[in-house]
């Protein structure tokens, strides 16, 4: 089952590589840079994936009081704040061609940067509290208003920069069928890539919980 | 009716307990004086156009300060776990959240009373044309940053390094209630009115007031349970 | 006579187990708490008697099993139950910077208990704090803090007395009056539970005993049926093994 999954992400993730670099145009004004673009988006579409894995965890726990489904939003947290990452990195690495700076304050780029801070936020509070059923609530707690919170920054920081709406419509126009394809299967490829590594994470966890209660049963 | 007047219970007490030390009031309100006297007399020999950045300058002070209010809000209850017999009260949890999110507003706009006066003064604001609609952004921005403070200072007073995780955890969540109130501020500033320009942010403040009051009402008592 | 016992409990914890974490605290612990009976539970540090206490004062919520109190779910009760649980733990429970008179009053607020005054008068004239009580408590004795913690404790009247290591601290005239009140309580028919690893003065009050270790109750029995130097021969027998 596992092996079949991995077998299907890297398949999906050559797909992605090639669409994108072989099959997609190169885009008229941005020149090869704009490959990167497809590589930004899915980055910022696993990163809310993420976060939205990381509220649906933290519910559970909350409701529930099992460990698996703490595990779960933990793990999350640990690749969204990777995802996220990247997502900030290509995002500046894009910015220097198109506008001449490596950062901008454009909303989306702000909102992640915000999205990036509470990630890491969320993992300092699990590494303060490490080890007790505290950390699991206090996580989920956090993990839960920071998801609320989500839409309510994006706004607030759309209304305050209302400046770049230029770059949506160069990306909305801009785009031939083919870019939208190169798009799609590099997002369903990061997505595919997503839930692999949670399931490798969610693993390792599980197991190292196991390990943990049989020392204990040993010392009894 | 017992609900409020449990309510009425908690934050007599809050406030008894600070009466009786000057606890964090006394550190916040010279905590933040410093700050507006220190930003404004630099600020000035740098731009003379000070009045520009007056909105960020008024909210960077009530952060920092809230921060400090709100550091020292739970550590009184846990000094001998007192959190714990008022659990064992009948007092439902929801209730002891409303106290002390309505306690922490209370203090916080107590500052904001001594510390935006004296910032007014300092950089020569038309007082009484700014005071009426500041209040009211005032009031709204302290809702929030106190909605989401007070359940996030109950988790950070019960870490290790208790002092320092609370702006870690905060700042990121209250960036709504950050940018609206300064863009309102400034509004205000600029002498524009408020109904015409920030009608949205002013809306946005409010969902996030009520938002995370009715969340953290919901979910608080999750929290002290692990206190 | 067990069977009996089973029917009359009032205060029930069934299979109480506890992990915090990985770490197993309680493991299978059951007891059962009649009115007008004084259970005293015998356990050295770390054996899970606090925890326990917790557990049956509902603030801790065990991993598994069950507490019922006169036959329904302390958790499903809520505070009906916590209207007649008085609670003494290690932690005093008091704000420092308030006086005594005032630390009482607020808890009593909190009961809804409506002549507060006249109550916190009485007790605190029973403990013999009344001089101190408009005195800040940071400025308080340990065994000060103890009396007033225990009249904090009493404030509402409780049906249910759960005391965790009640001497800490307490001076031989603070443990006179103390006794002295826990005996008139049982009498009057109030479920009181106790924990200590003071043998002598646990052995002293109790009805019934219990031992508690490495999170079991190892033995169990009235006291009439037990001597003190047997019991002490037993309770060293059973902790021999225990790891500090």
């Amino acid at each position: 089952m596992k092996i079949f999954f991995g077998i299907i992400l890297i398949l999906s993730l050559l797909a992605s590589i090639i669409t994108v670099f072989l099959v997609a145009p190169v885009e008229e004004t941005m020149g090869v840079v704009q490959k990167i673009f497809y590589f930004h988006v899915a980055t910022a579409w696993v990163g809310f994936l993420a976060f939205f894995v990381v509220f649906i965890g933290s519910i559970g726990y909350l409701i529930k009081k099992s460990k698996q489904w703490d595990i779960v939003a933990y793990s999350s947290a640990g690749i969204g704040v990777l995802f996220t990452t990247l997502c900030l990195i290509s995002g500046s690495l894009w910015a220097k061609p198109a506008w001449g700076v490596w950062w901008v304050w454009d909303a989306r780029l702000i909102s992640t940067l915000v999205l990036w801070f509470m990630y890491v936020a969320y993992l300092i509070l699990r590494f303060e509290t490490e080890g007790s059923e505290r950390s699991a609530v206090f996580c989920a707690i956090l993990g839960i208003i920071g998801f609320l919170d989500i839409p309510i920054v994006f706004m607030s920081v759309r209304w305050w920069r209302t400046v770049h709406c230029d770059l949506i419509v160069v990306e909305r126009t801009g785009l031939t069928p083919l870019m939208l394809l190169a798009l799609l299967i590099s997002v369903f490829s990061f997505t595919l890539l997503y839930f692999y590594l949670l399931m490798m994470k969610y693993e390792i966890e599980k197991t190292k919980d196991e390990i943990a209660s049989l020392k204990e049963k040993l010392r009894e | 009716m017992k609900p409020f007047k449990d309510l009425f219970i908690l934050i007599k007490k809050d406030i008894l307990n600070e009466l009786k030390t000057g606890g964090a009031l006394i550190s916040m309100l010279i905590f933040s004086l410093l700050v507006v006297v220190i930003f404004s007399f630099t600020l000035e020999l740098i731009l003379p156009k000070v009045k520009l950045l007056g909105a960020v300058l008024i909210w960077m002070t009530i952060i920092f300060a809230s921060v400090i209010g709100l550091n020292y809000s739970f550590s009184v209850e846990k000094e001998n776990a007192a959190i714990k017999a008022v659990m064992l009260t009948p007092v439902d949890r929801g209730v002891i959240y409303m106290g002390k999110m309505l306690s922490n507003l209370i203090f916080i706009l107590i500052i904001e009373l001594f510390t935006v006066p004296v910032f007014l003064l300092f950089s020569n604001y038309p007082l009484m044309k700014v005071i009426p609609p500041l209040t009211i952004i005032l009031m709204l921005g302290t809702a929030g940053i106190s909605s989401v403070g007070t359940i996030l200072s109950a988790i950070s007073t019960s870490t290790k390094r208790r002092d320092i995780l609370l702006p870690i955890i905060l700042f990121p969540i209250i960036i709504p209630v950050l940018i609206g109130s300064i863009r309102c501020t400034e509004i205000i500033f600029l002498g524009r009115s408020l109904r015409e320009e920030a009608g949205n942010w002013i809306a946005m403040l409010g969902a996030y007031d009520i938002l995370f009051i009715v969340v953290s009402f919901l979910i608080f008592e999750f929290v002290l349970e692990e206190l | 006579m067990r069977l009996k016992r089973a029917l009359m409990a009032t205060l029930k914890a069934e299979k109480i187990k506890k992990y915090f974490g990985q770490r197993k605290v309680l493991s299978n612990v059951n007891l059962q708490l009649e009115n007008g009976e004084l259970y005293v539970l015998f356990g050295p540090n770390g054996s899970g008697k606090t925890t326990f206490t917790l557990i049956i004062s509902s603030l801790l919520k065990p991993t598994e099993g069950l507490v019922t109190f006169e036959n329904k779910d302390i958790y499903k009760q809520d505070a009906s139950y916590r209207k007649k649980v008085g609670l003494l733990t290690h932690s005093t429970f008091l704000y420092e910077n308030l006086t005594g008179f005032e630390n009482l009053k607020f808890y009593g607020a909190l009961y809804g208990i409506l002549d507060i005054k006249r109550r916190i008068d009485e007790l605190s004239l029973l403990f013999e704090i009344e001089t101190r009580m408009n005195e800040s408590v940071r400025n308080f004795s340990r065994g000060m803090k103890q009396r007033l913690s225990i009249i904090r404790t009493l404030i509402h009247n409780p049906e249910v007395i759960l005391m965790d290591e009640p001497y800490t601290g307490l001076d031989e005239i603070g443990v006179q009056i103390l006794e002295g009140q826990l005996s008139n309580y049982r009498k009057s028919g109030k479920v009181i539970f106790m924990t200590t690893h003071n043998l002598l003065r646990g052995y002293g009050i109790a009805t019934r005993i219990g031992i508690l270790s490495r999170g079991r109750i190892l033995f169990e029995s009235d006291k009439k049926k037990i001597e003190r130097n047997e019991l002490n021969e037993i309770y060293r027998r059973l902790i021999r093994n225990e790891t500090f």
